[in-house]
């Protein structure tokens, strides 16, 4: 439907291009780590990759390696599949590299058998294979190889087993043997359509199967390069084959198919008798359970909190803001600056009130970076454990009322971390009514990982139930505008369907990895952005617009939020930033100049604030600026509506 | 979906809602929920387009189908920790259909139902799969097959 929104880059130099393709979570960017030693985000959940990424193999001559979004079968559903599934038909690709999971073999080989018919040198690793041994399976990797025609290595990517295999079959990767016959019909179909296909980077073969299936990508590529002609023809065979079957022609592929692999299993996997459930099964069945499900997430929730609202927010902010940038390095940079910068208003400017030191690298290191490091390792543990896709069971219900499916829960929760990059990971939603409602959800009532722990660690400040009020609250607006959308928005609720993985242990390396990659990232974004705000604010503040912002914005801030004039300086902030001004509202709070009531209400408003430029930009980058516009426009007037009305229902309570 | 086959009131030709070729070139033909006929020019209301119709034949289509016995047996029928075969799909698109597949829950394959709410969990060979009740409904199944080693109980309740 919107094949073209995807971007992925040409290579402009003509190397062998390596694909790693396979079904999501399976470890495909795990596996690209070690090949390529190029690190790539890795999480026990489906949708961690959406994007092509593309590294050098290591101990392969010019070869390029590629990792790419899961893909579950062909024809691709969703965007992050069609991305894939645009790199196997037309990606001019020299082999490969299927990543199978060693416990699922039936469902590993039935996609090998759509792999093989593409008529590109195909090697296949089983990952996973230490579970698979765990569980009881053997595989005998010859009888495998013997009867595909191609080479299979076991590997276990988290661990680096079997790599140097791996790497030796990709370097002598052929076309594989297989070749099924279907029925006469078909076959029959085949071979017309061979002198009439065009030539392309996949066998005719696999074309014509494609085009028989109905494969949107493949009608699509083909409507692009035949004439229409050429197309009625082709249309016209496969119109002759559909007339000896009663049922659509993919399924009758698919019984050739699963004919093939049904004896191919008999033979080359045996299993031994079933294991005893371990704890991570019994885990995953509280997990997702109905009734036990939710005082297990309460607990999850509570747990975070304490981790990154109390100990991430209250602690170490306090020893690293208050303690060593307060005591120590503040007052020392000042001291030298003043000494050693002689223009005074250049020295303010570096150490003042709106300092770039005192304010935008203070406000980066000393506040956020705590928050964030914190925050980053408790989520790394969750995406890690598997819990994730088990809120979609738990959540399902509630999405429904959005017109959504519990599918969507995955980008939600990934915004908490940064909603940026959850804009993108909508791609793993099918329709696109879902991803418009999705990313303005995300938008709007979503805070990010910084954002949420200067709010947590300033609401947990003031008393457990102002952290309750302002959850009840952004949940409730998340709820009523999700539940509105849905009804403006047209397009019908498609059904959920995820694959849950299994819980498992944590690794701490991949853990801390990850926490490092995003906390470099994060700061290489957040940085620049504090500075060119302070800058902005120094400016307004020498100049006095500053000033008359405040007066200005007096009626709105003052009058209607209930807030002392001097936040409309931390809501300016909030344009740039939706952190920088809660940033800014926390060091007001920390100061003892706002009450109770201030702060629940100063936090309900800073989180429904205008997305950052950051996410405003990818909005407009996956949807188009049009949609960018709205949502801001729909938030601005929201989040201070929302929070006016708050203070007025608290005020009235409080009096009582 | 069952789609009640719209044709032209004036010359009874047969009508494909959203695939006219006439209309892109109609300059008013964004948010138009008229159909014109290829054949005599006579434009109709396409009934799919309005809510109000849509909702009233959803309505009647289900209080037809609860008079009628439904003769299969659908994974939703099945209760928790029951194991079935799956014997095919009804009342979905082939590409949902080749999706399911793609997972796992292939005609032949051996289903265990793990959970049915909030929504349903099944669980074939070692994939672990979530899908709602509208899905599950679209899954016919049978009695398992013993299946060679596997160790598992058959029961079907």
């Amino acid at each position: 439907m919107n094949a073209h929104a995807t971007t992925h880059r040409t290579p402009s130099v003509r190397r062998r291009r390596v694909a790693l393709v396979g079904p999501p979570n399976v470890g495909k960017s795990a596996l690209f780590h070690c090949l390529t030693g190029v690190y790539t985000q890795v999480s026990n959940y489906p949708g961690t990759t959406v994007e092509i990424t593309e590294g050098e193999a290591r101990g392969l001559p010019d070869t390029a390696l590629l990792d790419t979004p899961g893909v579950v079968t062909l024809p691709a559903v969703s965007e992050d599949e069609r991305v894939t599934a645009e790199i196997l038909v037309g990606g001019e690709l020299q082999t490969v590299l299927q990543v199978g999971d060693a416990k699922n073999l039936r469902r590993t080989l039935r996609f090998t058998t759509q792999l093989a018919e593409l008529g590109v040198p195909l090697v296949l690793a089983l990952n996973m294979s230490d579970e698979a041994s765990r569980l009881g399976l053997s595989i005998d990797q010859e009888t495998l190889s013997e009867a595909l025609g191609l080479d299979v290595v076991p590997t276990v990517a988290v661990r680096g087993v079997g790599i140097d295999r791996l790497q030796e079959a990709l370097a002598c990767a052929h076309v594989p043997g297989l070749s099924l016959r279907y029925p006469a019909p078909i076959e029959l179909a085949l071979e017309q359509l061979r002198e009439r296909l065009p030539a392309g980077t996949v066998s005719p073969r696999a074309m014509g199967l494609l085009w028989l299936a109905r494969d949107p990508m493949m009608e699509a590529w083909l409507r692009e390069r035949c004439s229409l002609g050429d197309l009625d023809a082709l249309e016209e065979v496969r119109y002759t084959a559909q007339m000896a079957f009663v049922e659509p022609i993919a399924t009758v592929l698919d019984r050739t198919r699963t004919t093939f692999i049904d004896g191919l299993v008999s033979t080359a996997a045996s299993a031994s008798l079933e294991a005893e459930p371990g704890l991570g099964v019994q885990l995953a069945r509280l997990a997702s359970h109905p009734i036990v499900g939710l005082p297990v997430l309460a607990a999850v929730l509570a747990a975070l909190y304490a981790f990154v609202g109390l100990f991430g927010a209250g602690t170490l902010v306090d020893l690293v803001e208050g303690q060593l940038f307060g005591g120590v390095i503040n007052p020392f940079v000042s001291r030298m600056v003043w000494k050693w910068v002689p223009i005074p208003l250049l020295a303010e400017f570096l150490v003042g009130e709106y300092g770039l030191w005192t304010m935008g690298m203070t406000y980066a290191f000393a506040l956020i970076l705590p928050i964030v490091t914190t925050f980053f390792l408790a989520f790394g543990l969750l995406e890690d454990s598997g819990y994730l896709p088990r809120l979609s069971v738990l959540t399902d219900r509630v999405f429904r009322a959005m017109g959504l499916n519990g599918r969507a829960v995955l980008p939600m929760i990934l915004g908490l971390g940064c909603v940026t990059m959850a804009t993108l990971t909508t791609r793993i939603l099918e329709s696109r009514r879902e991803r418009v409602l999705v990313i303005l959800l995300l938008a709007l009532a979503i805070p990010c990982s910084a954002q949420l722990g200067v709010v947590v660690g300033m609401l947990a400040g003031v008393s457990l139930a102002a952290t309750f009020v302002w959850t009840a609250v952004v949940i409730g607006i998340l709820l009523a505008v999700g539940w509105l959308a849905a009804r403006f928005v047209p397009g019908e609720r498609t059904p959920l369907l995820l694959e849950l993985p299994p819980l498992r242990r944590p690794v701490l390396a991949n853990i801390l990895t990850k926490t490092l990659a995003r906390l470099e990232w994060y700061m290489k974004e957040v940085i620049p952005l504090f500075l060119a705000g302070t800058a902005v604010m120094f400016v307004l503040a020498k100049t006095g617009g500053l000033d008359w912002l405040i007066r200005a914005g007096e009626p709105l801030v003052g009058g209607w939020l209930g807030l002392p004039a001097e936040a409309s300086a931390a809501f300016v902030m909030g344009f740039l930033r939706r952190d920088f001004g809660a940033t800014g509202l926390f060091v007001m709070g920390a100061s003892g100049a706002l009450t109770a009531i201030q702060v629940v209400v100063a936090m309900v408003t800073v989180t429904l604030f205008v997305p950052c430029v950051a996410s405003v930009f990818m909005i407009a980058r996956e949807l188009n600026w049009r949609a960018a516009t709205g949502a801001v426009l729909i938030t601005f007037p929201l989040a201070f509506f929302v929070g006016g009305l708050l203070n007025r229902i608290l005020l009235l309570a409080s009096a009582w | 979906m069952a789609e009640a086959e719209l044709k032209c009131p004036a010359c009874q030709t047969p009508l494909a809602p959203g695939a006219q070729a006439a209309c892109s070139s109609c300059p008013l033909h964004s948010d138009c929920n008229l159909i014109c006929c290829p054949n005599c020019g006579v434009s109709t209301v396409d009934p799919q387009d309005s809510r109000l119709a849509r909702w009233a034949a959803n309505f009647f289509r289900q209080r037809r189908d609860r008079g009628q016995k439904d003769p299969n047996l659908r994974l939703s029928d099945l209760a928790a920790g029951a194991s079935a075969q799956v014997l095919g799909f009804k009342d979905i698109a082939d590409s949902r259909c080749q999706q399911l597949v793609g997972y796992g829950l292939e005609p032949g394959a051996t289903v265990r139902i793990l959970q049915r709410s909030p929504v349903f969990l099944v669980a074939i060979g070692h994939t672990e799969l979530a899908l709602d009740r509208h899905l599950a409904r679209a899954v016919l199944v049978g009695p398992s097959r013993p299946e060679v080693g596997s160790g598992q109980q058959d029961v079907l309740s």
